[in-house]
């Protein structure tokens, strides 16, 4: 296990960094960052018996707290949990990778990035598919029988 | 079919990894620059910062310097004097002739009570900026002349006090720097009138106290009221 949340974290810094830098992918991030964390994983480890429910949870919750440590690290100076705030409050935007490259009202009014309420609908919906991508990633390549 | 598999993986990976460096270096950084300022405008100041680092480091020279003037602009306002403070090394490491950024970091010298670094800038930025605005003129004679004189440096800071009152009679800083500047002098009555002066000039700029305590570290409510309480006692 301690294999799966080392790797698991670098991953998350990984993705921490990137966000901070290009943008917010949405769905994207959830698609790559668990079965990135998790493929690197298998390189060094997998298990025969199926994964418990805590383990998938415990990983998930390193990937975002790694994440989090990567866009920290990435700012000008650690303040990510102060930025969390401000994006809920509408202070800033976090800069959604895709919409704010279409045309259009939607173009405009993203052009900034998303905040407030949108920010946390699209985060919740990206953490859903992260919570299902985790699993499966957990599911295909870590835990199964060694070949 | 297991190969294929493999070859399909990797060719997804690497056409993923292509369209990313697409996509960062086809960035452009006056585009990106222009978000920046526009983020500035609208105080956004954490996709300020961000949008500058980003042109920043996709451009050299002048633009360079623009961006991390932007930069340290937004750290300034998020009360991060460290931050802006590199910023600026930065922008003036990028383009050594940059007046603004002298004057900014000049500022920000000032902001911090180094008075000596911030003669220094000023000076600098005096030197390279050819054609000042009155105001901005009486803003940064003034300033120039408020740090000779907490050095001690009466006839400089006097000289400066003047100048910016010649430059712009309408600037309260100018005021307060010539009250400074007479209380040096022991004309305590002068000053008197000087800061009460400045004070109803400030008084009519909107926010001029709070902006000069929050950018500057200077509390000229308090200035005006010693300097008022002193002409006073000395009357009685």
């Amino acid at each position: 296990m301690a294999t799966i949340i080392l790797t698991t974290f670098l991953t998350g810094i990984l993705f921490g960094v990137f966000r901070y830098w290009v943008g917010f992918f949405v769905l994207g991030h959830a698609f790559f960052a668990p079965l990135a964390a998790m493929w690197l994983a298998s390189r060094f480890y997998t298990a025969s018996e199926p994964f418990r429910m805590r383990d998938g949870l415990l990983v998930i919750t390193v990937l975002l707290i790694g994440e989090m440590l990567g866009f920290g690290l990435s700012q000008p100076w650690f303040d990510p949990h102060g930025w969390f705030l401000r994006v809920l409050d509408g202070d800033t935007a976090e800069h959604i990778f895709g919409i704010a490259l279409i045309g259009g009202a939607v173009g405009r009014d993203f052009a900034m990035g998303v905040e407030g309420g949108w920010w946390a609908f699209f985060n919740l919906l990206d953490l859903f598919f992260l919570f299902l991508f985790t699993m499966f990633g957990l599911n295909s390549f870590v835990y199964r029988e060694k070949r | 079919m297991k190969s294929l598999l493999k070859t399909v993986r990797t060719v997804t990976l690497a056409v993923a990894l292509v369209s990313l460096v697409f996509y960062l270096g086809g960035s452009d950084p006056k585009a990106e620059l222009a978000t920046a300022e526009y983020a500035y405008r609208h105080y956004d100041y954490d996709q300020a910062i961000r949008f500058a680092r980003r042109a920043a480091l996709m451009s050299d020279g002048k633009s360079e310097a623009k961006a991390w003037l932007v930069a340290a602009e937004a750290a300034r306002k998020m009360e991060h004097p460290e931050a802006a403070l590199k910023y600026l090394n930065r922008a003036i490491g990028a383009w050594p002739d940059c007046g603004r950024c002298y004057l900014k970091r000049g500022e920000l010298h000032y902001a911090q009570k180094a008075y000596d670094r911030s003669i220094e800038d000023f000076n600098r930025a005096f030197e390279r900026i050819g054609a000042f605005s009155p105001q901005e003129a009486a803003k940064y004679s003034a300033r120039r002349a408020v740090a000779y004189l907490r050095l001690g440096k009466v006839e400089e800071g006097c000289r400066d006090g003047e100048f910016a009152i010649r430059s712009d009679d309408s600037s309260p800083l100018a005021h307060f720097a010539e009250a400074i500047c007479l209380y040096e002098r022991d004309d305590l009555e002068k000053a008197a009138k000087s800061a009460e002066r400045a004070y109803n000039l400030g008084m009519a700029y909107p926010f001029f106290f709070t902006k000069e305590r929050e950018e500057a570290g200077e509390d000229w409510l308090k200035v005006y009221t010693a300097l008022t309480l002193e002409a006073a006692r000395k009357r009685r």
